[in-house]
Parts: C-alpha cells; sequence; structure tokens
C-alpha cells in the first residue's frame, strides 16, 4: 500500500495520465445512451477516466452533466434502458465492458464500490443496520473472523463510539450522517481498490457534511482506495481531490491537478464555475453567473457544448469538434482556444 | 413497546368500528320497507294477531331500546331467535351451523388467491414488458372482468358436468370429512379466487416494479449482493407491505362473493341463511349474520395491521 502511495505522489505530476500500469481505473471513450420515450439521449458522451491507485479524483458538474450515471456506468449498474459504449473499460486487470454479469457481482462491493446521496435510501427499509452489515461482511470482509466484532471495528474507525446500540437500530431510526458513516464502513469492510462516492454530503447539513468530509480525509489516509468524488460543490471538491475533472453536458472538459484547476482554469466554463464558487465565499452581494442553460443532450452535436454560453465564443466554436488541448502541464481542456492548430 | 401500543391502538379502534358498525346494520335493516309480523303471519292474518306478534318482538318499543336490548344480548352471544323459520331457531344456532362453512370456503378462495398472485404477480414482474408480463397481465384483466356468480356456473359446466371431477352442487361440512370439504369446496373457493388473484396479481406486480426501482436496491448492487438475494430480502420483501394491505382491503369483497357464491353451489353458509333471513323479512337473523360479517371484516383489518406492524418496522414508530 505504500508503494501505491508513493506512486500517487509522481503520478499527479505525470502528464498526460498515460496507460500505464498504476492505473487501477482505466476509460476511454465511455459513452451512455439513455432511451427516454422514444428519445435517445446521449447522456455521457466520450468520458476518459484514469485513476492511479490511492488518488482521489474530484468529478465536477451541474446536476444534469452526467456525473452519476458516469459514476454508474464504472460499476456497470447503468439503468436498464441504457446502452454504454467505450474502447477501454477496465478496472485493474478485468474489462468491465466484457466482464458477466457473475463476475460483475463479484466485482461490486469488494474491488469497486459506491456510496450514494441518499444515505437514507440506501439502506432496507425492512432491516436492521445489524442485518446489513452482516450480509456484507460475510460476503466482502476481509478481516477475519465472526462480523460483529469485525462490525464494531469497521464503526469505530468511521468514529460510531456505540456501535452495538447503531447496530441494532432500523435505518429511520438513525440519522443520514450515522446512515451515511455506516455506509462507508461497510464499503471499507472489502478493501476496495476504487470507491466512487456520489454526492456523499448534500443531503448533509453542513456541520454533519464537515464531519464527513473529514471521515473522507481519514478514510483516504488509512486505507488504500482510490476515490472519485462526485459533487458539484467546488470547495468539497478542492478539499478533498488529486485532480478535477469538470463535466459539462456529458462531457468532460477540463481536468488536471487540483490546484492548476483552482488557480488557473483553462476552460471558459471552469473559470465561470469557479468565479462563483469563489464570490459564494466571499458573501458578494451579487453573484457572477453563467448565462444561459445546458444544452440539450438528443442528438448530435456539432462545435463546443458550452459554446451558445461562451464569454469568449469564437465563430469556429460551434462548426468545428472540439478536442482536448493541452493548455498546461497536467491539464487538459475541451477548448478551441488552446487548440494547436 | 411501541409496537404494543401501536397494536393497542389498533384494536381500540376496531372495538369503536364494531359498535358503530352494529349501529349501523340495525338502523339500516329497520330503515328497509316492509313488516315483519306480515311477513312472517302472511298476508291474511289478523289485526289482533299481527298486534301480539309485535308485542312479542317487542317490535313496538323505540329503536334505542330495541338497539340497546339487542346489543346487551349479543354480547353474551344471543342474537335473538329467527321469526320466520318454525320452531324458533336461536340465530346463535343457525350461524353457529353455518359460519364454519363460510370461513373454510372463504379461507380456501384467499389462500388459493395469494397462491396464484405470488406466482403470477412475481413472474410478471420479474420478466417486465416480456411475453410472461403480457400474458399475466392480459390474464388479470380478463378474470378481475368475470362476474363470479357467472365464472361459478362455468366452472360447474367444465369440472362438474363436463369432466365430472367435482360435485355441481351441496358441500360436505369440514367437521364431517376435510376431504369431502375440500373437494366439494374447491370449485367455490375457485369462483371466489380467480377474480380476486387478478387483482392481487396485478397489485403485486405495481409494488414490485415500483420496489425494483428504489434507491435501496441499486445501492444493493453496489453492494455485490446476488440478483435473487435481492430479490426476496430487497424487492420481495418490501413489497410485502402494500401488498398484505391490499389483501387486507378485498376481505370483504370476498365476504360478499361468499354470500353470492354459497346460492350457487349451495353451500350451507352464514350468506345463504342471511338470504333466506333477509327474504323473510327476518331482522333479527339478517342482523346477526350482518354482525358476523363486520367481526370477520374488522378482524381481518386488524390482523392484517398486525402483519404490517411486523413488516414494515417504520409503522410502530
Amino acid at each position: 500500500m505504500s508503494a501505491q502511495a508513493g506512486m500517487r505522489e509522481t503520478n499527479v505530476m505525470i502528464e498526460p495520465p498515460a496507460l500505464n500500469a498504476t492505473n487501477v481505473l482505466q476509460v476511454h471513450g465511455l459513452n451512455l445512451y439513455l432511451d427516454a420515450k422514444g428519445r435517445r439521449l446521449h447522456v455521457v458522451r466520450s468520458v476518459d477516466i484514469d485513476l492511479a491507485a490511492s488518488e482521489v479524483l474530484g468529478l465536477i458538474g451541474e446536476s444534469g452533466s452526467g456525473k452519476t450515471m458516469t459514476g454508474l456506468s464504472l460499476l456497470r449498474l447503468e439503468p436498464e434502458r441504457a446502452q454504454i459504449t467505450a474502447e477501454t473499460m477496465r478496472l485493474d486487470d478485468t474489462d468491465l465492458l466484457a466482464a458477466s454479469q457473475g463476475a460483475l457481482r463479484g466485482l461490486r462491493g469488494s474491488r469497486i464500490a459506491m456510496i450514494f446521496q441518499d444515505p437514507v435510501g440506501a439502506f432496507n427499509p425492512a432491516k436492521r443496520i445489524g442485518w446489513h452489515a452482516r450480509e456484507v461482511l460475510r460476503r466482502r470482509a476481509t478481516r477475519a473472523g465472526p462480523w460483529r466484532p469485525v462490525a464494531r471495528e469497521l464503526l469505530a474507525e468511521v468514529d460510531i463510539a456505540d456501535a452495538d446500540r447503531v447496530l441494532g437500530s432500523y435505518p429511520h431510526q438513525l440519522s443520514g450522517g450515522m446512515l451515511q458513516r455506516v455506509l462507508i464502513a461497510l464499503v471499507l469492510a472489502a478493501e476496495p481498490q476504487v470507491i466512487i462516492a456520489d454526492e456523499p454530503t448534500t443531503n448533509l447539513d453542513n456541520i454533519v457534511e464537515q464531519q464527513i468530509l473529514r471521515l473522507f480525509r481519514k478514510v483516504k489516509r488509512t486505507h488504500g482506495a482510490a476515490f472519485i468524488f462526485i459533487t458539484h460543490d467546488m470547495s468539497v471538491a478542492a478539499a478533498l481531490s488529486d485532480r478535477i475533472a469538470v463535466m459539462y453536458a456529458g462531457e468532460i472538459v477540463e481536468v488536471g491537478p487540483t490546484e492548476a484547476v483552482f488557480e488557473t482554469p483553462k476552460h471558459p466554463y471552469t473559470v465561470g464555475l469557479i468565479r462563483t464558487s469563489r464570490a459564494l465565499q466571499d458573501g458578494a452581494a451579487r453573484l457572477p453567473e453563467i448565462a444561459g442553460e445546458l444544452p440539450g443532450l438528443s442528438g448530435q452535436r456539432t462545435g463546443c457544448a458550452f459554446a451558445p454560453r461562451c464569454p469568449e465564443r469564437m465563430p469556429q466554436c460551434t462548426t468545428r469538434t472540439v478536442g482536448m488541448a493541452r493548455p498546461a502541464p497536467g491539464v487538459q481542456a475541451r477548448c478551441l482556444l488552446y487548440a494547436d492548430a | 413497546m411501541n409496537l404494543l401500543l401501536y397494536f393497542g391502538a389498533k384494536v381500540l379502534g376496531a372495538l369503536a368500528m364494531l359498535v358503530v358498525g352494529a349501529g349501523v346494520v340495525f338502523l339500516l335493516m329497520h330503515a328497509v320497507p316492509g313488516d315483519a309480523a306480515m311477513a312472517a303471519l302472511g298476508d291474511a292474518a289478523s289485526p289482533d294477531a299481527v298486534a301480539s306478534f309485535r308485542a312479542e318482538h317487542h317490535l313496538n318499543d323505540p329503536l334505542a331500546q330495541q338497539f340497546w336490548d339487542w346489543a346487551r344480548a349479543a354480547l353474551t352471544g344471543d342474537l335473538g331467535k329467527s321469526i320466520s323459520l318454525a320452531g324458533g331457531f336461536s340465530t346463535s344456532a343457525l350461524i353457529a351451523g353455518s359460519l364454519p362453512n363460510t370461513l373454510f370456503v372463504g379461507g380456501f378462495a384467499l389462500v388459493i388467491a395469494i397462491a396464484i398472485s405470488l406466482v403470477a404477480g412475481s413472474i410478471a414482474a420479474s420478466r417486465h414488458g416480456r411475453m410472461e408480463d403480457v400474458l399475466a397481465t392480459s390474464g388479470a384483466i380478463v378474470t378481475i372482468s368475470m362476474p363470479d356468480f357467472w365464472l361459478g356456473y362455468m366452472l360447474v359446466l367444465v369440472f362438474s358436468l363436463g369432466l365430472g371431477w367435482f360435485p355441481a352442487y351441496g358441500f360436505v361440512r369440514p367437521s364431517e370429512s376435510l376431504a369431502g370439504a375440500f373437494h366439494s369446496g374447491f370449485l367455490p373457493a375457485l369462483a371466489i379466487a380467480v377474480p380476486m388473484a387478478g387483482i392481487f396479481s396485478r397489485m403485486l406486480r405495481t409494488t414490485l416494479l415500483e420496489t425494483f426501482r428504489r434507491a435501496y436496491v441499486v445501492s444493493a448492487h453496489a453492494m455485490g449482493f446476488g440478483r435473487s438475494f435481492i430479490f426476496w430480502h430487497y424487492v420481495f420483501r418490501n413489497a410485502l407491505i402494500p401488498y398484505v394491505t391490499a389483501i387486507g382491503l378485498q376481505a370483504r369483497y370476498l365476504l360478499g362473493g361468499v354470500v353470492v357464491i354459497e346460492r350457487v353451489f349451495g353451500v350451507p353458509g352464514v350468506g345463504s341463511v342471511m338470504v333466506d333471513a333477509a327474504f323473510a323479512r327476518d331482522y333479527g337473523v339478517v342482523q346477526g349474520c350482518a354482525v358476523v360479517f363486520l367481526v370477520i371484516v374488522i378482524a381481518t383489518n386488524l390482523l392484517v395491521d398486525a402483519l404490517c406492524g411486523l413488516l414494515d418496522p417504520r409503522r410502530a414508530a
């Protein structure tokens, strides 16, 4: 694990995140189509994600930008009416596209796990927490021994002191923050390589959110898992992530080391997002907003998805296919401002 | 502790409902046009005979008085005497003789309906949108649309008169021969069960499909649980709560069906007793039967509430 941690340090510097053996997750050209009422929505568009061992990638975007669908796709839990295509989609040495349903079930919760936005909704309302713990630990625990002591140990790791009371409670008897801790503990039981956390603090009040974020930071230190932290909150992403990927209308429009993205954002959309979030933090009287709305997700798109709202729009933005440019070391932006030719 | 409080409140509510229900039954029976004395004695009866009949049966007392007398006696198990049947049969004896038959046929029907719907509903939901689903769903619509008495005659036509597998008419009391009761009770139970099974299946299918979409099911998949584990412990287990509630709501329709089907198949049940008594303007007996039905419906609801309380930990909270 320490070797992996060491590699993470170097990987942040490497540019671009290359296809190499240290990447636990390699996704290239991921597309997700959703059939909705006769229309075919292109919800996730050519998304690339390379995740090094123990790395935390913050996936930022507005609601409807395709973050959650991307996360679900990585566990192959996309909705039934969705189709996925990808050039590469590998978890370590497993091809996630080709894997059988049985193989995928074996991976889920053990090598790749997901934490959801609504902790109350993540538990079976008819069963006690202890039941969940027993069923998960029976299948997934890497630690030996009967489930209850292991459960106590895991709950202690997520700062739950009265483990037995929690285990004897039904989900509706516990707070959202408590349930999110339990879920994190259960996910950690299997020591997964990749944990996808989909807005895990969005439904929590501010103080609890801070506690859970602190917990994530601790977990990041003590466990070797790589995280994809999905959020719409810039400050949350900044607090946890090694790298940031910004999603807009199904595409990743900018990706780079956290510091670089925050200090010198390249894509006009990222620039707008960060300006808004700074103004929020500074308590500005007037919030700068990005004018316009998200474009529709149906059909073919010519040019840049952000062009209609972009303050830097150029004539060619609406006619040319916009690929990823490399405006700075380790940074990629899907913007013609930085195109070589 | 919470659970006890929950059940206590439900029992109290049920008792209140019983009192109000009995009052309504009593009033309704007296609002029906027609005179019991005339019905019992015939049109040619002398005014003196009618007057003495009315006095003997306290028919001249104020309604509230009659209800009070009746309710007090009913609490001791005495529901009065039949005024239409010669020999003054007690209503309690009539009910005691017929209730087991009704409960047997009704219970049998309920078991058949639940069994059919569990299979059909689960298959339809897990094969959503496919051939099996279409078959089960359209089959359910067809069976729901069938009047039970018509279905009863059709079953007789095919299975009794055609194939000769079951008797067309008559019923062997369960106290005489259990096997005989199952044999002679099968067609009446099936006639009641089939339309109910249609309703139950659709209900189960809908709640299962809703439950499949719940966040906790996605979360269970993310934990790597197997398909059948998720189906039974997450989907089916949680869909059971609305399903049981729906079955409880159908209890009164079940009784309505029993009354009709008892006539079709000649089952000597409470329904038959009640219909005969109604034609004879035999208030006391109709009232007694109605109260028995009332008790059955309330007891069923209580049972459903208890089951839901056990199935759904959030109920008692």
